[in-house]
Formats: C-alpha cells, sequence, structure tokens
C-alpha cells in the first residue's frame, strides 16, 4: 500500500497533542535498528525508511495493525471503561502517539488514513469509544434542553411579532354575539354603554386584559371583519358579474384593495398613537384591525343595496347612513384606545386639555376619513 | 404588478420610508429647526430643568404633557434614518 507523497504532503497537521500524563518524550530508541526486522513501527524506523526510499512509503505496520494500535491509543487515552483489546503496555501506546504527533517527521506521516480508517472503524464498530450509559444520558440530556432553549426562544420571538394568543382570544365568539355585533355595527344609535369589561384576574383581581367578545358585547373581535372581507370580495365579484365584466382578477383586485385599506388604517392609528403619544393600555393591534374591518358590514349593505338596483338616491342614502353609522361606531368604541378613562386605566394618565383636544380631533378624523375608505370600497 | 393594490401599498410604504431617511440631518433638518440633537438635549432637560421656558420655547407645549407631536415627529425622523439605513439598500435593491 503505497502512500502518494501530495496526499501525505497534504495531510492536515496532527489534531491529537500528547497529553501531560504520558511521558514526555520516548526514550530514544538505539540507532542501529535493523528496519526490516522491526515489527513496532516505530517513528525513527519510519524516518529512516523515508530518507532511504526518497519518499514515504507506508509499508512498515501493516494496515490493520496500525490501526489497532492506533485504536489502543485512542482507547487508551480516552475510555477506562471500555477497552476491548488493550494490550496497556507503554510502548504502543507510545508508538501509537508518536504515529499521530511525532514532529520528527516532517511531512506529519500519514496520519490522514489513519485518522479515516479510525474514525471508521469507531463509527461501524457498534461501541463508541467513551460512550456508556451515563455519557449517553449526559447527551441526551443536554440536547433535550437545548431544543427545548431554542424552542422557548422561538416561540417567545414569534408571539411577539404574531401574537397568536390575542388571535385565538378575538375569534371567541358565539351566534348571539356575532347577531347583536351586527345589529350594533349597522345600527349604534341606541347603545348605551360601550366600555369594555375587564378581565381580572382570579387571584388578586388585578386586571389582566380584556373580555373576550364570547362575554362582551363591545370587545372587538375578527371574525366577523374575515367574513365580511371574504364576503365583500365574492360580492364585488358577483356585483361585477351582474354588470358583465367579470373577469378573475377581480376576485384578486378587490381583496387586495381591501387588505390595503385595512392596512393602511391600522397604519394610520398607530401612527396617531405614536405622535399623540398614547401609551399602550388600549386595544392591541390585532383589536385595531379588528375595528377596521367593520366597515366592511356596511360596504356589504351597500353593495347589495345597489345590485337590488333601487336607483341613486337610495343608493346615496343608504352609504351615508353606513357611513354614518360606521363612524358613530368607531368613535365610540375607539374612545377607550385614545381617551382611556381614569376608572378603566390601571395607569392614572392625567390629560392636559390641548393634548385631550388633539386626541379628540384625532379620533374626529379617523372617524370621517371611513367616508373616503368606504366610498373607495363600495364602488365595485 | 402582481399584488395589485396592497403591493402598491407597499411601494408607497417603501417610498416614503426613502423620503424620511435621505432627510440631511445639517443641510435640511438643523435649518427648519427639528435636529434630533436639539430634541434630544431638550428632552433630556425635560423635568429638571430650572428653566422650564427652554422646553416651552423649543415646542410651544405644556411643561406637564411630555413631548408633543413635533417631537415624536423629529424623533421618528431621526430613529428611521438611524435604523433603515442599512437595511433600506437590501429592500430597495430588491424591489
Amino acid at each position: 500500500m503505497a502512500q502518494p507523497p501530495y496526499m501525505s504532503s497534504r495531510s492536515p497537521p496532527p489534531l491529537q497533542h500528547p497529553k501531560p500524563t504520558h511521558p514526555a518524550y520516548p526514550p530514544p530508541e538505539p540507532p542501529h535498528t535493523p528496519t526490516g526486522s522491526s515489527t513496532t513501527s516505530s517513528p525513527y524506523s519510519q524516518a529512516q525508511r523515508i530518507s532511504q526510499d526518497g519518499y514515504i512509503r507506508y509499508s512498515s505496520p501493516p494496515v490493520g495493525e496500525s490501526i489497532n494500535q492506533n485504536e489502543n491509543s485512542n482507547t487508551s487515552s480516552f475510555n477506562a471503561y471500555s477497552a476491548p483489546q488493550q494490550n496497556s503496555n507503554n510502548v504502543n501506546n507510545r508508538n501509537g502517539y508518536n504515529n499521530i504527533g511525532t514532529p520528527v517527521v516532517g511531512v506529519g506521516h500519514a496520519p490522514g488514513p489513519q485518522g479515516y480508517s479510525n474514525m471508521n472503524n469507531n463509527a461501524f464498530g457498534g461501541t463508541w469509544p467513551g460512550m456508556n450509559d451515563a455519557t449517553a444520558q449526559m447527551g441526551v440530556q443536554f440536547g433535550k434542553s437545548a431544543v427545548a432553549a431554542g424552542q422557548d426562544y422561538v416561540e417567545k420571538n414569534f408571539t411577539r411579532y404574531l401574537p397568536l394568543h390575542l388571535i385565538k382570544v378575538s375569534f371567541s365568539v358565539t351566534n348571539s354575539y356575532v347577531l347583536n355585533k351586527l345589529r350594533l355595527v349597522l345600527f349604534p344609535w341606541r347603545h348605551k354603554t360601550w366600555s369594555r369589561q375587564i378581565k381580572r384576574s382570579t387571584v388578586d383581581g388585578a386586571m389582566e386584559g380584556w373580555q373576550a367578545p364570547r362575554d362582551d358585547l363591545n370587545a372587538p373581535d375578527l371574525y366577523i371583519p374575515t367574513m365580511a372581507l371574504v364576503t365583500y370580495t365574492l360580492l364585488s365579484a358577483l356585483a361585477s358579474g351582474l354588470q358583465s365584466r367579470f373577469h378573475p382578477e377581480v376576485l384578486g383586485l378587490s381583496l387586495s384593495k381591501s387588505l390595503a385599506v385595512v392596512t393602511l388604517e391600522f397604519c394610520a392609528i398607530k401612527l396617531g398613537c405614536y405622535l399623540l403619544d398614547v401609551k399602550g393600555t388600549g386595544a392591541s393591534g390585532v383589536e385595531l384591525i379588528g375595528y377596521g374591518g367593520y366597515k366592511f358590514v356596511g360596504i356589504i349593505a351597500v353593495i347589495i343595496i345597489n345590485m337590488l338596483g333601487f336607483g341613486r338616491i337610495i343608493w346615496w342614502s343608504s352609504f351615508i347612513y353606513t357611513f354614518g353609522a360606521n363612524a358613530f361606531f368607531l368613535l365610540r368604541s375607539l374612545k377607550y384606545v385614545l381617551l382611556p378613562d381614569a376608572s378603566v386605566s390601571t395607569v392614572t394618565t392625567t390629560l392636559s386639555h390641548s393634548q385631550r383636544s388633539r386626541r379628540v380631533q384625532f379620533l374626529f378624523f379617523m372617524a370621517m376619513s371611513q367616508v373616503i375608505w368606504m366610498g373607495w370600497l363600495s364602488r365595485v | 404588478m402582481i399584488f395589485g393594490y396592497f403591493g402598491n401599498l407597499l411601494y408607497i410604504g417603501l417610498l416614503l420610508t426613502n423620503a424620511i431617511a435621505i432627510l440631511n440631518e445639517e443641510r435640511f433638518l438643523a435649518r427648519i429647526g427639528w435636529s434630533s440633537s436639539t430634541a434630544s438635549s431638550s428632552n433630556a432637560g425635560f423635568g429638571q430643568s430650572p428653566n422650564p421656558h427652554m422646553y416651552n420655547d423649543a415646542f410651544g407645549q405644556n411643561v406637564n404633557e411630555g413631548p408633543g407631536v413635533k417631537a415624536k415627529l423629529i424623533n421618528l425622523i431621526s430613529a428611521t434614518r438611524t435604523l433603515m439605513r442599512i437595511p433600506l439598500i437590501v429592500v430597495n435593491v430588491v424591489m
């Protein structure tokens, strides 16, 4: 088995250093060792052979023997538990180390193939050196804890940007809630109490959020906005089909139009809250999206009235009515976000007069801007 | 345009962010009095300032109100210019 010289010259530097427990350097061998008769692969004889032949020959120990030696050295250095064929002779050990790490042979004495065969031996031999039960248990436990920590990290960052809990809560609706909420959106004039109910902690009665829409009519949900958005998309496609100008692009276009409106309104509310220095005691982003989505209910009503074909006057009056209802609903619903009551909010914020009037102006502007969105969306 | 109006909205947001990010601190913002350095110094002196009129003069508002709309806008602009400079390069290349 002749080793090509380029491989041995390119072989990486030896990775294993001699352990300090080991004798520091092998005792010098007698210089006149007959090379052919020695079966132990001593580095000196190897160096001699190299110098004699002019290139490295991997002849002196047979392959299996060298592997055995190497494994012996490895197992004796790493593992005290499973020693399959350990001879525990120091000379062999030292030779194993010197095979790998001797500085005398400048070209490195082919640690590459030996290391590979060693690895293969380890991998396919069945028993890993240094792997008994306790170590395996520790490794498995460490891996489990690392994976759990990673999952926690991912979940924490995931829920920060996508609040799954809030989304789940805002979809928990009942039939009576949906009916009452639809009536409230379309006819908000006679509704008396607009404040949301606080969910108190069962332990100490501290405020820990708002009640779910299942229990509170004034709580915003996402069920009605989602369904209204899908219905609006289909209805606009139907209306354009009735005018015999249906095209499959109409579906995507109206959906993207409505999504753009919802996103834009959400961004406007967020920017207004930032500029007016509204501290985050009110609604979350999910609930703000929900408030923005209630306008689709009125838009659907307008589209249906338009499809029935009553004429321009009926259409205009219905549009103005739904716009007024939606603006009033939004005005009353978003009031607790911008102008928190002292009884509701845990942090008693004292608003100065100019700040309060500015917030009221912003609220009114947001309510009045519904006419733009609804007018744009209801033209199908 | 694949996404229709929604993609247009993304484009508008990107262009607006670009427009905020290219506002020059010395040449433009300081000239119209929107420099973030003066705003930050005023905010640092807020509450402990022996002369509350300094804050009044800077923003024309009551001391009890906290930072006003203009201070918030200045803060937003400086934050955008600081934070979005590197990501905007990537986003502009991609879109």
